[in-house]
């Protein structure tokens, strides 16, 4: 972890393994940088975040994200943030859903096509991730506001519940466009 | 979608970059008096985030800037290369990087939390990338340019500062 352990601190408030760029240094993101990110992510079999801001109270938030194919993204939407998606390695699909949990539109990114996709504010939407795993740069406006803005709606299975999260996923991916 | 000679804004809910946009992008960049162009994907300037794909052709001139304190922007490479020149008050370059789409070992992606001068460089043909950066961005207060901007006003002097400045 050379290059994480120089420029970033682990947030130990996470819920997953996450790193800040606490120093608020100039960063510069290669290809070595990346390979620490999978080489974490392959040894202990988990997700990662990659912050490039300083602490989550911070205007404007960049990250680098890892996302192993058997992950779940909660549907949710935003109240007062668009997000934008830039893939750097592998292949995921974006849903979009309505507010019975209809997919009603999607795209498959990956670095061939579809490199960007940013969705405006008050969208539900998910990830199907398509490869193994999945990397990739989101940006959006800070600071993080927890519950006041992300909304997990009633329809959208919690985390802990393996079966339902398995056949509501399934089921959005199954009504493809 | 609104448009002006040399940026267009996004007025979708949901926007996707694929190969044919990056090809228009390059080509309005290329037909521009400018030689560059930008596809914001945020809204309008009163945004909190602004998102951009800009397209440089190497002839683009671009003027050392840099924005107010708790400021910060990033700049993602999509295609081709470009170095970043940083200096100080009087002008004199302190640091520079190079940026290269994903192909080998050089960064990709760069993200600038500090109040610094700097100026891009394309050093490819074509040079296309995903820049963000705090907004909003509501007057002239919002980038700030410095007295010494004469001193890179020129091809002949942005090739100067290529050949004299080694990245390493």
């Amino acid at each position: 972890m050379k290059y994480l352990n120089n420029s970033f601190v682990a947030d130990i408030d996470s819920k997953s393994l996450s790193f800040f760029n606490e120093k608020q240094m100039n960063i510069n993101i290669n290809k070595d940088l990346i390979n620490e990110i999978k080489n974490i992510a392959f040894t202990k079999k988990i997700n990662l975040r990659i912050n490039l801001h300083s602490k989550s109270s911070d205007d404007f938030h960049n990250m680098i994200i890892f996302h192993w194919a058997d992950s779940y993204i909660r549907p949710h939407k935003h109240l007062y943030k668009g997000e934008t998606c830039h893939i750097i390695e592998g292949e995921q699909q974006i849903i979009i859903l309505d507010e019975n949990g209809q997919n009603i539109d999607n795209c498959n990114m990956s670095i061939e096509n579809n490199i960007i996709y940013r969705i405006t504010k008050n969208t539900y939407h998910t990830a199907y991730i398509l490869s193994d795993y999945v990397i990739f740069h989101e940006s959006k406006p800070g600071p993080y506001l927890g519950d006041e803005d992300s909304i997990f709606p009633e329809w959208a299975p919690i985390q802990e519940d393996n079966d339902s999260v398995k056949k509501f996923m399934n089921k959005v991916f199954a009504e493809n466009i | 979608m609104s448009n002006s000679n040399s940026t267009i804004y996004n007025s979708a809910d949901i926007f996707t970059l694929n190969s044919e946009k990056i090809e228009f992008l390059k080509n309005e960049a290329y037909k521009s008096k400018q030689k560059r162009f930008r596809y914001c994907l945020h809204h309008s300037n009163d945004h909190l985030t602004h998102e951009m794909i800009i397209v440089f052709h190497i002839d683009t001139l671009l003027i050392p800037h840099r924005h107010p304190f708790g400021r910060s922007e990033s700049y993602h490479l999509i295609e081709g290369a470009m170095n970043v020149y940083f200096f100080d008050d009087s002008g004199e370059v302190i640091d520079a990087i190079k940026l290269e789409e994903k192909t080998g070992n050089t960064p990709f992606l760069y993200r600038m939390s500090s109040h610094t001068w700097h100026l891009p460089v394309p050093t490819s043909e074509f040079m296309v990338y995903h820049e963000t950066l705090t907004g909003p961005f509501l007057d002239e207060s919002d980038i700030e340019y410095p007295d010494w901007k004469n001193r890179y006003d020129s091809r002949k002097k942005i090739n100067s500062l290529i050949d004299n400045i080694k990245i390493s």
